[in-house]
């Protein structure tokens, strides 16, 4: 069944004709369903989870749970038990970093990180190496934005505690082989630790099958509230893994000379969690799933393949990121004007895009930018969107002459 | 966004006045958006107290490119101690505390009508200021 797109852009009110929203790598438009179920848990789940003996907290418990198991059916984990609700994927790999860097990390051990990681994927992974006298390295791009992995073998060895990798590039696109990657770190011994921010949106992603230790995505970019990210983790590494952060929630006894934790995973837990988060989350994952891959799937690369045969057309417009298979977005320059100006311009056109480095400043230093145009689609996207993102381009050529 | 691309910001971008790094400058500073990874970097050759040359080399946007080569003309002759002034009314003018910019900053007030650029205008003030402190 191929995507009804019209049906799914009346689902989101935030999207209009007229208005390509062409950013949804950034951050995704929210269809009604999420958008209702946060009405929901705010005016019935409006209780405080795991605490009080009333009835809007045993609903507000109900539902968070319910939508940890949700997460845990998304991913392919074991068990719900196996994961933490975040904030996002940046809280979840700051996590990752100062727990399996406590449990983990000693002088002289490395950490294996890779050139086109977001920011959130490195500078925690910085922070723990300094804390712990372990040192960062970093596997190299090829000239089309892949992962070099003829470096694998020098810089992956039997110092190496952590690889930690990007399922796709938010900057370049590139969907990495983590499959392979995390067999290669196991090899060595050392744990795989997974970013799935850009990669769960478009397909269906299984932990268990892909064998990596852990995994963690950010829900405003799967077409849920912000705010609101979950982190999987192997059982045994959570068992093991110090807490985070301490408060209630997160403890089973507490006296003045020391404490006990919860089980996992409240023991990751601390506060008052975010629940209309967790329950739209929920949502979003059902919207998304209820649409179905394969058509999801199709729908994106097809708007991409006419981007890129668009673009493609264009020799004043430059690509990073050329490999496949690819998620659904194009990174380019455009010759003579900055990344900033092509970005304003295109706004009025009615063509809603990010300029910048993404947060990935390695990955655009290997290019040798310092900011690209980046186009990214959705459920939500269509050709004429590509067509007005061509047409503010040959705009932006015109005023800039 | 009309006319912000029509005026001055295109024409000062496409012949920015001061581009160059200074041979003998007296005061340098960096500056970087870390937003855009715009940078900017400032040379000044400051006598008894007095800006009488500015330079600057930026790999940035029109906006930042255009606002560096404004200020060249607006520092040199400039008293050093008149620059904390400078840099406060071009703030003022970018971001419209000030209702009614003064006549030399008044192209700055076009930043207004966007909000997420205005960073890229103050980079080359917070440069110019940053090379008189950082020393
Ligand atoms: C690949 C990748 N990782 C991590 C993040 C950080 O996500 P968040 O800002 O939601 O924590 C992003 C978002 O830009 C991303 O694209």
């Amino acid at each position: 069944m191929a995507l009804d797109v019209r049906a799914v852009r009346r689902a989101f009110p935030g999207i209009r004709d007229g208005e390509a929203y062409l950013d949804t790598a950034a951050t995704a438009q929210k269809p009604e369903p999420v958008l209702e179920r946060l009405r929901w848990a705010y005016v019935e789940a409006s209780g405080n989870v795991h605490r009080g003996a009333h009835r809007r907290s045993a609903l507000a418990t109900e539902a968070f749970e319910a939508a940890r198991a949700r997460v845990a059916r998304f991913l392919g984990a074991p068990s719900p038990q196996q994961i933490v609700f975040v904030r996002g994927a940046t809280e979840a790999l700051n996590l990752l970093a100062t727990c399996l860097g406590a449990l983990r990390l000693q002088p002289g051990d490395e950490v294996l990180v890779t050139a086109m990681e977001h920011h959130a994927n490195l500078v925690p992974w910085q922070l723990a190496c300094a804390r712990h006298g372990a040192t960062l390295r970093a596997l190299p791009l090829t000239a089309e934005g892949a992962l070099d992995l003829s470096r694998l073998d020098d810089l992956l060895g039997d110092r190496t505690r952590v690889l930690a990798v990007t399922h796709a590039s938010n900057s370049l696109g590139t969907v990495n082989d983590v499959a392979r990657l995390a067999a290669a770190a196991h090899a060595v011994g050392a744990l795989c630790v997974v970013d799935g921010t850009q990669a769960v949106v478009h397909g269906p992603v299984d932990v268990s099958a892909l064998g990596v230790d852990a995994y963690v995505f950010s829900g405003h970019k799967v077409y849920g509230p912000s705010g609101i990210g979950a982190l999987w983790a192997r059982g045994e590494l959570l068992e093991a893994m110090p807490p985070y952060q301490g408060g209630g929630e997160m403890i089973a006894t507490v006296e003045l000379a020391g404490s006990t934790y919860a089980p996992v995973p409240h023991k990751f837990e601390a506060g008052t969690p975010h629940v209309a988060g967790a329950v739209g989350l929920h949502a979003a994952l059902d919207y998304l799933e209820g649409l179905g891959w394969e058509a999801v799937r199709a729908h994106e690369q097809r708007v991409v393949d006419h981007a890129e045969a668009q673009l493609g057309q264009l020799p004043w417009i430059h690509r990073m990121g050329t490999t496949r298979p690819r998620v659904p977005l194009v990174s380019f320059t455009v010759d003579g004007v900055h990344a900033h100006d092509v970005a304003t311009i295109l706004d009025g056109c009615g063509v809603a895009v990010r300029a910048g480095h993404h947060c990935t400043q390695p990955a655009l230093d290997h290019f040798d930018v310092a900011a690209t145009v980046r186009a990214s689609f959705g459920v939500y996207s269509t050709l004429e969107e590509v067509d007005q993102l061509v047409a503010g381009l040959r705009r932006v050529r015109e005023v800039f002459g | 966004m009309s006319g912000l691309y029509d005026g001055w910001i295109l024409e000062h971008s496409k012949a920015p006045r001061g581009a160059a790094r200074l041979e003998g400058a007296t005061h340098s500073a960096r500056r970087d958006n870390p937003f855009c990874g715009d940078r900017i970097t400032l040379d000044l050759v400051v006598r008894c107290e007095r800006i009488v040359a500015v330079g600057f080399e930026a790999r940035a946007c029109a906006i930042c490119i255009a606002t560096g080569s404004l200020l060249t003309s607006l520092a040199e002759g400039l008293a050093v101690d008149d620059v904390t002034g400078l840099v406060e009314s071009a703030r003022a003018a970018v971001d419209g505390t000030a209702a009614e910019p003064p006549a030399h900053l008044e192209p700055l007030a076009l930043i207004r009508t966007v909000p997420t650029r205005r960073r890229c205008a103050t980079l080359p003030f917070e440069a110019l200021q940053g090379a008189l402190e950082d020393r």
